[in-house]
């Protein structure tokens, strides 16, 4: 029986959805990347395999783990060092990693693996080709990656609570896919079905990097251990996920691709508005909720951060998760439009993050009714790019002012309004972000402040006669251009557009770097600073092997836990 | 070397924002070698040799004066990036009478803005100057007669109308010099910041250290 939908729930509204505080309140959901790629990969029946596994006791060497689908065929080519402690950074401008990978397009012959051997392990300063699809590096998390081999060798399971406060044995610490150092690029693939997601070649690339660590570590430890090694249990290795730190490399992408940014936000939105429109919940739906709903506070109860800012809205989190435990004792989802009724009372009860946390979790027990929205996630429509020269002035103006209302009034000379500027460092080309009255960088200005952007060409546009084309406009002030250009993608994209100050004094940074990784799939975000974020990949998930359609989706919470 | 349609595009960007455009050009600069690449036109070498010729000149001077009419430029050189804005732009006023376009640097460079008013108009347009003739469907481009590559044209005349026979192989990957690649390579060298000590230590946010 198809689900009753009231026609009358509206989308929630952008000027509330895209503040930079809610969007750096988000949580992963069941449209995040790496959830559609687990539902594809078991619903086709993939399969998995380790063809090379040519590691050496001290763990080097080279292995390539493929994963085959219904049409093609990809592998993981690793490829594995023995790092000196003292060239262990996760930043950009780092030289040398521990492990470093590309997925392969197909199956890899040795002359390939010869080729990929001279340039994956030297990352940006190497170069592949349209053959690999992404390339990536990891490095180990120094503390657990020693207790799990001295542990292992020892034939003893690594200690749960030193695993518990890291969460993974490795983090990557980049991810580079659409044409990065020569890779294919995305439109070169997006005809795929299983690529057409977005970031499906890296969260594939991820996915198959957890089952290379964890035999990694098995492997040194019986190089180790000889006989009296063990492997870790599959409750352990289950547990494990990958890690991730990320710098601002992040927060450019969403502001520059405003298009697809809208698909992300608004097939979630959509899929919060299909939920919230359910009349009714049937017994099953709400059974199947509670059970998310308790599973989901183990994955918040070790959710770990040192930093203040973190430390804050966890602790708000957590109060909210016991208002909602409170609520939801009683009868709260046996009414009329129960999901709808829960997110208004989260509006008035719950911090940001508890708000984001109970809009994704709504969605769990409605796949039938909202995964097929996953292909929108996609931005697939070049012709947006395209500027519409006939529009009236009086239309553009009105398209600045649904966007950026807001910041009409802002003083953007006042120095807390503008105080940063978003730049890229000549030193291998690492996105940054600084003080515009303190260093040398306004010059070197990247375009990440639309709303101050958008109040100069509203301003510039004042003048001009309402029924003018906008092409005459631009002919006369192409400075103004990629704001035009963003004005007119907002008329069909309501969610293009961040509705706070980029560049402001108070700005934090984090936030961009978290919607984003929300959109992934992400867990366990954990801000090392303002600019710079560490997080959990695929923890709980199955391994490859283990892959199956009843344990592809729900695998983010874990289970017997709380 | 081979390199991804994305690179040339990224790359384009940062050139024609180092050459001194705005972002909103710049952007179309990397859309357009990306056209071109795709189109089997060495777009690299296109927007490079441009780029060239108008860096140091005041860009203002290089674009036309008013949409309507044949276009020239205050200086007599004509900058195909700012004057294939306008013409993707006004395509629907120059769609019955054309478009006279005087001074052109690097007139194949029209062509991806050409190709835009294409598809926006569902037509073909040719793009002649001296006995080069192009047309494209907005997809793809095909060479009617002489030489794409020139650095500048007299008079470049574009129009709807024409034939796409024979079109140029689509590519997926862009084969330029490495000579035009080190070009645009160096005008995005110029929006890069300097590094300081003080940026690499606060501006990414992170220590250097990884050892946890």
């Amino acid at each position: 029986m198809a689900t009753s939908l009231s026609p009358d729930i509206p989308l929630r509204d952008p000027a509330r959805v895209m503040r930079l505080s809610r969007l750096g309140s988000m949580h992963q959901c069941r449209l995040s990347f790496m959830r559609v790629l687990t539902r594809r990969m078991a619903q086709e029946g993939w399969q998995f395999a380790r063809p090379v596994f040519n590691i050496d006791d001290k763990g080097v060497g080279h292995a390539v783990y493929s994963a085959q689908g219904p049409e093609r065929t990809y592998s993981l080519v690793v490829f594995a060092h023995d790092l000196p402690p003292e060239m262990r950074s996760d930043r950009v401008i780092a030289t040398a990693w521990d492990a470093t990978f590309t997925l392969f397009d197909g199956i890899p012959s040795e002359a390939d693996i010869e080729s990929l051997s001279q340039n994956v392990p030297y990352q940006e300063a190497g170069r592949v080709n349209e053959k690999s699809l992404s390339v990536s590096r990891a490095n180990r998390s120094v503390r657990l990656w020693e207790h799990f081999l001295e542990a292992l060798s020892r034939g003893e399971q690594p200690d749960t609570d030193k695993i518990e406060a890291v969460g993974y044995l490795m983090r990557t610490t980049a991810v580079y896919g659409s044409g990065k150092l020569g890779a294919s690029d995305y439109d070169a693939i997006s005809d795929r079905d299983e690529l057409r997601v977005p970031f499906q070649v890296e969260m594939l690339s991820v996915f198959l990097t957890r089952a290379f660590v964890r035999d990694l570590v098995n492997h040194m430890a019986r190089a180790r251990g000889g006989d009296k090694a063990v492997e870790m249990s599959p409750e352990i290795a289950g547990s494990l996920g990958i890690g991730n730190s990320t710098g601002l490399g992040l927060g450019p992408f969403i502001v520059n691709h405003p298009l697809l940014f809208n698909n992300w936000i608004e097939t979630r939105e959509t899929a919060i508005q299909r939920v919230r429109a359910v009349e009714t919940a049937t017994a099953d739906e709400i059974s199947a909720f509670r059970q998310v709903f308790a599973r989901s506070q183990a994955l918040v109860a070790n959710w770990r951060s040192e930093h203040p800012v973190q430390i804050d809205k966890l602790a708000a989190l957590r109060t909210d998760i016991t208002r909602l435990q409170d609520h939801l004792s009683g009868d709260a989802l046996d009414g009329a439009q129960p999901w709808d009724a829960l997110v208004r009372w989260s509006e008035t009860a719950l911090s940001e993050e508890g708000q984001e946390f109970i809009a994704s979790l709504i969605l769990e027990p409605y796949g039938a009714l909202v995964d097929d929205l996953a292909p929108s996630l996609a931005d697939v429509d070049s012709e947006a790019f395209r500027i519409d020269g006939r529009m009236p002035i009086s239309k553009v103006r009105a398209l600045i002012e649904a966007s950026f209302g807001w910041a009409l009034d802002v003083d953007w000379s006042a120095r807390e309004n503008c105080a940063r500027a978003w730049y890229v460092s000549e030193e291998k080309l690492e996105p940054r972000v600084g003080e515009r009255f303190e260093e040398p960088i306004a010059p070197y200005e990247t375009p990440l402040a639309p709303a101050r952007d958008a109040a100069a060409a509203h301003t510039a546009l004042k003048d001009w006669t309402d029924t003018k084309p906008i092409a005459a406009f631009l002919l006369r002030h192409p400075e103004h251009r990629h704001t035009i250009r963003r004005a007119q993608i907002s008329a069909t994209a309501p969610y293009s557009e961040i509705r706070d100050n980029t560049i402001s004094a108070e700005m934090f940074p984090v936030d961009f770097l978290r919607v984003k990784l929300a959109f992934f799939g992400a867990t366990h975000f954990d801000p090392r600073s303002d600019r710079w974020v560490r997080i959990s990949m695929y923890g709980n998930a199955p391994y490859p092997e283990d892959l199956s359609p009843e344990n592809a989706d729900y695998w983010v919470y874990p289970e017997g836990l709380s | 070397m081979s390199f991804a349609l994305i690179e040339v595009e990224a790359t384009a960007k940062k050139a024609a924002r180092g050459a001194g455009y705005g972002w909103g050009v710049a952007e179309e600069a990397s859309k357009a070698a990306r056209w071109l690449c795709a189109a089997g036109i060495d777009g690299v070498a296109a927007l490079a040799r441009a780029l060239e010729k108008v860096d140091g000149k005041t860009l203002a001077d290089l674009t036309p004066t008013a949409l309507g009419g044949d276009w020239r430029s205050e200086q007599g050189l004509m900058c195909p990036l700012s004057a294939g804005a306008a013409l993707s732009d006004a395509a629907v006023f120059w769609a019955e009478e054309g478009k006279r376009i005087d001074g052109v640097v690097v007139p194949v460079l029209l062509l991806p803005f050409a190709a835009n008013a294409a598809r926006q108009l569902d037509k073909v347009v040719t793009l002649s100057w001296g006995s080069t003739q192009i047309a494209t469907d907005g997809y793809v481009a095909s060479v009617v007669s002489g030489d794409p590559a020139a650095d500048s044209a007299e008079t470049v005349v574009v129009r709807c109308g024409g034939e796409v026979s024979q079109a140029l192989p689509a590519q997926t990957r862009a084969i330029p010099s490495d000579a035009d690649w080190s070009t645009l390579n160096q005008f995005a060298h110029r929006t890069y910041a300097p590094d300081t000590e003080e940026s690499r230590l606060k501006g990414a946010g992170a220590g250097l250290n990884d050892n946890d």
